[in-house]
């Protein structure tokens, strides 16, 4: 009975947040209509903006994983010189104003190794901006969230694993790696779902061409630029029901651990 | 360990970038690149749509395409710039060529319309929730505090709920019901009706703004002007026009 007026009182207390998230959806929701949903989804440059969203997402989820990872790894594990100022580093795309993030870019991209890389893929203002825009944020917390998982696992296993004739690779392959896969999962759906609303970085590097560099966040964006908030609002649920899609398809890979 | 061939690999690798660059020789002319303030979106669609060669439009803030001037001019130069109003062309540098002027802006009162103010007592009264544009960021804020002598700005700044970002902000929020009145652009408003009305008030006649268009002077490419000149003409003043903005000194359409 204790633990039941308990678990009350953090639901009131957790409650409160729910409610409002739900009031917003609910808001979002009567500020459109049906037919502005319809038409938004049948409007070819949402659609062409909408596929962006979900292959960028997708692209730099991948990256980000790539890098966070070893990285994630390196942090809890390992012990070398500099590792302070490196985590200080990778948070650093945490606390940055999204719009620094987005000139932060642009001036890199105008120094020497900025152009020839430029030169051989395109990216200021084109469709692969786009990821490196999400990547520059959504690598950070890939990072942060690997770190915590592995600092988390005991190295223990490892250490067996090792004695047992494993190289550090394999030990890293065979033990650790399956051991955080729920770790990885979680950095997986944090960075597909911050990617997927990236906005900020993504307006100033990739710009906001239609057919070419929109995704949804800059769909909202200029619908709200002329006052169309019907349609930004429809976009709004749009990018919703896919986060809710895609969160939900994530999620049943990692089944909750039953209580 | 399975090793993979480096051949295998070279071939691979050549062979991608060999397609490449072949790729990037056979492209056709890019097309011109146009920087255009996001609220004359549809104004520049039209134009696109219509224009016989092929536009690139990119979109953002008036003050978001400067700062991309600025910093990408020689990475991925645009060739024209269509801003809100001419102000923007002063702070991106020079240019190859400026348009006189495609329309004219006014300041008017927005609002709903079961609440149009009477006069500018009525607007200004206590409890009216009203917003107007940053001064800092948007013209139609600059231009409302540069028209109204230092006292009027003064009291004006005391009735404010709000300054935002954007004038299409503010008329969000008296579209939304945040705010009871703004202080927008005539052309804004017409974007907003049938919904809400702009009602021009004596206080505010002589705020007025252009809008320009600019060719760029990164632009290498000769078509540039072309544009610019069908802009200027009479297809631009009749899509300009069909989108609610009025013809440079003009009567609001």
């Amino acid at each position: 009975m204790r633990v039941r007026g308990f678990h009350w009182a953090l639901g009131l207390i957790g409650g409160g947040y729910v409610v409002l998230v739900a009031a917003m959806l609910l808001a979002d929701l009567s500020a459109t209509s049906p037919g502005h949903l319809l038409a938004a989804f049948r409007t070819p440059e949402i659609r062409a903006a909408l596929a962006l969203s979900l292959a960028s997402s997708a692209a730099s989820t991948v990256l980000s994983l790539a890098v966070g990872v070893p990285l994630g790894y390196l942090l809890a594990r390992a012990r070398f010189p500099g590792r302070g100022l490196v985590e200080l580093l990778v948070d650093v795309p945490l606390v940055l104003p999204p719009l620094v993030v987005g000139v932060s870019l642009l001036l890199v991209m105008r120094g020497p190794f900025g152009r020839a890389v430029h030169e051989v893929i395109p990216l200021v203002y084109e469709p692969a901006g786009v990821v490196l825009a999400q990547f520059a944020v959504c690598g950070a917390f890939a990072t942060r969230t690997l770190r915590t998982t592995f600092t988390h696992l005991s190295p223990r296993t490892e250490q067996v694993a090792r004695t047992l004739g494993c190289t550090p690779w394999q030990a890293f392959k065979l033990v650790a790696l399956p051991e955080a896969s729920r770790g990885v999962l979680a950095a997986a759906t944090l960075t597909w779902a911050r990617a997927f609303g990236e906005f900020g970085p993504v307006l100033v590097f990739a710009g906001v061409t239609r057919n070419k560099t929109e995704v949804l966040p800059t769909t909202i964006y200029l619908e709200l630029s002329v006052g169309d908030l019907e349609t930004a609002m429809a976009v709004s649920l749009l990018m919703v029901a896919v986060s809710f899609a895609v969160l939900l398809a994530l999620r049943r890979l990692a089944p909750e651990t039953p209580a | 360990m399975r090793r993979v061939p480096l051949g295998l690999m070279a071939v691979v690798l050549g062979g991608g970038v060999a397609a490449f660059a072949v790729n990037r020789q056979s492209r056709p002319a890019p097309p011109l690149v146009v920087l255009v303030a996001a609220s004359l979106r549809p104004v520049a669609e039209q134009v696109a749509a219509e224009y016989g060669e092929p536009v690139e439009l990119r979109y953002g803030g008036s003050e978001e395409l400067v700062a991309q001037i600025r910093l990408t001019a020689d990475l991925a130069p645009a060739d024209l710039f269509l801003p809100a109003d001419a102000s923007y062309l002063d702070a991106c540098g020079p240019h190859a060529a400026v348009s006189p002027p495609l329309t004219t802006m006014r300041a008017v009162a927005l609002t709903r319309r079961d609440y149009v103010p009477a006069d500018w007592a009525a607007l200004t009264a206590p409890g009216v929730r009203l917003g107007i544009a940053s001064p800092q960021t948007a013209a139609v804020g600059k231009l409302t505090k540069r028209h109204l002598d230092g006292a009027r700005w003064d009291a004006l700044s005391a009735r404010l709920a709000v300054t935002t970002d954007t004038v299409t902000q503010s008329a969000n929020g008296v579209k939304l019901g945040t705010l009871d009145a703004a202080i927008v652009w005539d052309a804004t408003a017409r974007q907003f009706a049938p919904d809400l009305v702009g009602t021009p008030l004596p206080e505010l006649a002589g705020v007025r703004a252009e809008v320009r268009v600019a060719v760029l002077a990164g632009s290498r490419r000769p078509a540039a002007a072309a544009l610019l000149a069908y802009l200027t003409g009479a297809d631009g003043r009749r899509i300009f026009a069909a989108h609610g903005f009025a013809p440079p000194d003009g009567p609001s359409p």
